[in-house]
């Protein structure tokens, strides 16, 4: 063992005296690539590349691939959430990508990568992780290469974890994000798709604008409030809820009671009216379209009754087919129309 | 009388028991009194920075058992989550002494956890560690690692290069040198004169090439004794009293009530109440009192009356603080950074905007005031933000920067926060 390695550092030696890696060509190819110090040292050292900078940059994206497949099971719980939308405003991407640690979230190449993942996703519009990753990407070959790079030069796990396409015919898409961190990016972020019967471009300059400001809006309404739902809560989620909060208030009710005998009947009735009233609750609380707004300009206005102000004034008839919401660490959030 | 010559001792207010010294075998504990440091560790996950906060523990432990005890990797590197002051913070906490001083040392996993450890002031950084591999060099996240001790104010920063053993090059050490000293400047740290010390924080923990790992950890903590400056002891700072109650005792005048909050008062000294709608009040202390006793001085962390000459009852109330004159001054506008607790933490469950009015109960004082977000493109906060504020107070308040208040609303705690620039 002592005499393999004896005999490694040997031939590594002499391999530095054929090609001369000098500390200035590590430092070249460092500055070149955000590589870490001695794996640019490593890269020019090998037989193989020889000191050939080109080939010094490869070695180190090969490299960086085997350290990237080390760190894969490590835990991300931070990262960013980037959110594109197309220049007319009817297409947009949400990607969420993962570090370890808050400090990576907040590095500009880090940020640049996010924003190029969700502008790939866009311009690819794939709607799954797997597809995007094995997408051609800015200046990589593709998604999962950028990633991989990534992983290498920031030494930290960087995942692709989510990824959501949202689009309107005639309508506009509305941006929020929460948090930005640079351009794009940010820590939590919604889209809200605003659809239109007729073509906005038939409205004139001032309703067009009053009707992105409201999808922009309505954006930060998503995130605010935190709708779970867009028109209603679906029937099973109503059934979960109300077969836990019957055994939660039973149980309340059958431990205050102690050792008093109580009727069942009545137990029920009155356990019943509760959970009504707690699913009447959620109904006005998790449905985007039953909430009140948190917006400043017109705080507390039913959401559903914005939409048909600004429809009548805008002539036009103006509805949220869907929503999305991301945010990093947590699961993404869909809001769409009950499939009947 | 033996009180007041402790206090007169310059080491007064660092008087604690030793580290790890148990008063076993009936032995009184041996009291050392040496000045107090906050010291934290950042870097890249993967630098060391624990196995640095073990060396630490293990190379002063070695040398003196009294001044350490020895953690290991596995127990700092939980960071557990613990709550200040109704806030969750991730930190792993770790108590140490060199010749010269005896330290508290932070780490945390994240940006945020420091943040919040700074506006709570559960663990305020006196100096940091910053920890970076020989063989990577600095890492592009390097630059957020400076920018955050510089938001959370670290006034000295002491370099621990770690790994050198893996790097054969003396060369490429000084180009790491180069890129560090060089990342310190870009980033107001004095780049040319911050200590880089060499060395690998594994040795030193598995007790093996004492020159890069003993020596060098010894090395480094000269170098934290030394480079980070000893912060100002509350008893040193000017004489400050938040006023908490107020009395009139016939045929004496009146008294005011509180805990001192930093330096000292002697009786006969001129003094100035500040706060409140009206103007300051020049007078003179004429008495300080502790327990029904008569004190010559009071001094910073005891709980005192002080009979104010000349002064109505009326005149003085709770929120106003009693200071050595022209030394703190009564404002209504001033940027801070907050952190705004979630639901969980017992806060807000919905978001908040300019205009947002809670109570800020500053030292002893609860004032309206209201918010305006300070931070470029920040429209909304929401529960478990932290982020800057312009605050404007309905009264004027005494404060100074650097000074912590909480935000409530509806008798409930929903923020903390620092004071970082006065306006007006």
């Amino acid at each position: 063992m002592a005499a393999r390695s004896a005999g490694e550092t040997h031939a590594v030696t002499a391999m530095w005296r054929r090609h001369k890696v000098t500390a200035a060509m590590v430092k070249e190819l460092r500055d070149l690539t955000n590589s870490p110090m001695m794996q640019c040292k490593k890269a020019l050292s090998d037989p193989e590349v020889a000191g050939d900078m080109e080939k010094a940059v490869e070695w180190l994206r090969k490299q960086g691939q085997a350290q990237a497949a080390k760190k894969s099971d490590r835990t991300t719980n931070d990262g960013l959430v980037g959110i594109i939308r197309s220049d007319d405003l009817k297409t947009a991407s949400l990607v969420e990508v993962t570090s370890e640690t808050d400090f990576v979230a907040r590095n500009e190449l880090f940020q640049q990568l996010v924003r190029e993942v969700a502008t790939t996703a866009l311009t690819s519009g794939v709607t799954s992780t797997e597809e995007l990753a094995q997408k051609p990407h800015a200046s990589s070959p593709s998604v999962q290469d950028a990633l991989t790079n990534a992983t290498a030069t920031l030494g930290e796990n960087i995942g692709l974890k989510a990824v959501h396409q949202m689009q309107v015919t005639n309508g506009v898409l509305g941006l929020y994000l929460h948090n930005k961190m640079g351009d794009g990016t940010c820590v939590q972020g919604a889209v809200v798709a605003l659809e239109s019967d007729a073509p906005l471009a038939d409205l004139d300059d001032e309703k067009r604008s009053t009707i992105q400001v409201l999808a922009d809006k309505l954006a930060l309404q998503v995130v605010a409030a935190q709708a779970l739902f867009l028109e209603d809560v679906p029937a099973a989620y109503i059934e979960r809820e109300r077969e836990l909060e019957m055994a939660r208030l039973r149980n309340e009710a059958l431990e205050r009671a102690g050792d008093k005998e109580i009727n069942e009947e009545t137990l029920q009735k009155r356990v019943g009216k509760k959970v009504d009233k707690i699913i009447k609750g959620l109904k006005e609380e998790q449905v985007l379209l039953n909430q009140k707004s948190f917006v400043p300009d017109h705080k507390g206005a039913k959401i559903s009754k914005l939409l048909d102000q600004t429809s009548k004034s805008a002539k036009c008839s103006l509805s949220i087919t869907s929503a999305a919401r991301f945010q990093v660490g947590a699961d993404k959030v869909i809001l769409e129309p009950i499939q009947s | 009388m033996l009180r007041n010559l402790v206090a007169k001792a310059p080491w007064a207010a660092a008087v604690r028991p030793r580290v790890g010294a148990a008063g076993s075998r009936g032995m009184a504990d041996f009291v050392r009194a040496l000045p107090h440091c906050n010291v934290g560790t950042i870097g890249h996950v993967d630098h060391g920075k624990t196995t640095l906060t073990a060396a630490i523990t293990k190379v002063l432990s070695d040398m003196n058992p009294n001044s350490a005890t020895f953690v290991d990797y596995a127990s700092i590197d939980k960071a557990p989550e613990e709550r200040a002051r109704g806030i969750t913070i991730s930190t792993a906490h770790v108590e140490y002494e060199t010749e010269n001083r005896h330290y508290s040392h932070v780490d945390c996993p994240g940006h945020a956890d420091y943040v919040k450890n700074m506006i709570t002031g559960a663990a305020t950084m006196d100096g940091g560690i910053l920890v970076v591999s020989a063989s990577d060099g600095p890492m592009p996240q390097t630059r957020e690692h400076l920018l955050l001790s510089k938001q959370v104010g670290v006034p000295a920063l002491v370099v621990f290069l770690n790994k050198v053993d893996q790097v054969d090059d003396e060369e490429l050490l000084e180009i790491v040198e180069m890129e560090i000293r060089e990342l310190l400047d870009n980033h107001d740290f004095p780049g040319d004169d911050t200590p880089i010390v060499r060395g690998s924080a594994l040795a030193a923990v598995e007790g093996r090439d004492d020159a890069i790992g003993k020596d060098a950890v010894v090395e480094l903590m000269k170098n934290v004794d030394s480079f980070i400056p000893q912060p100002t002891r509350d008893l040193d700072k000017p004489f400050l009293l938040p006023i908490e109650d107020t009395f009139s005792i016939s045929g004496r005048g009146t008294v005011v009530t509180g805990r001192i909050e930093a330096g000292c008062v002697n009786a006969g000294e001129e003094i100035e109440v500040v706060g409140g709608k009206r103007d300051k009040i020049r007078t003179t202390c004429t008495g300080v009192e502790m327990h029904r006793k008569t004190l010559a001085r009071g001094e910073a962390g005891d709980n005192v009356g002080i009979l104010l000459r000349g002064v109505k009852r009326e005149d003085v109330s709770r929120g106003q603080v009693v200071t050595h004159p022209g030394n703190i001054t009564q404002n209504t506008k001033f940027l801070c950074q907050v952190y705004v607790l979630t639901q969980k933490e017992g806060g807000r469950h919905s978001p908040c905007f300019d205009g947002y009015s809670p109570q800020f109960f500053i030292r002893t004082a609860d004032v309206t005031g209201s918010v305006k977000i300070a931070d470029d493109g920040k429209e909304m906060i929401m529960p478990g933000d932290d982020c800057t504020l312009e605050v404007t107070l309905q009264s004027p308040t005494p404060m100074n920067e650097g000074l912590r208040f909480a935000m409530r609303e509806g008798g409930r705690t929903i923020g903390a926060g620092t004071i970082s620039k006065i306006i007006e």
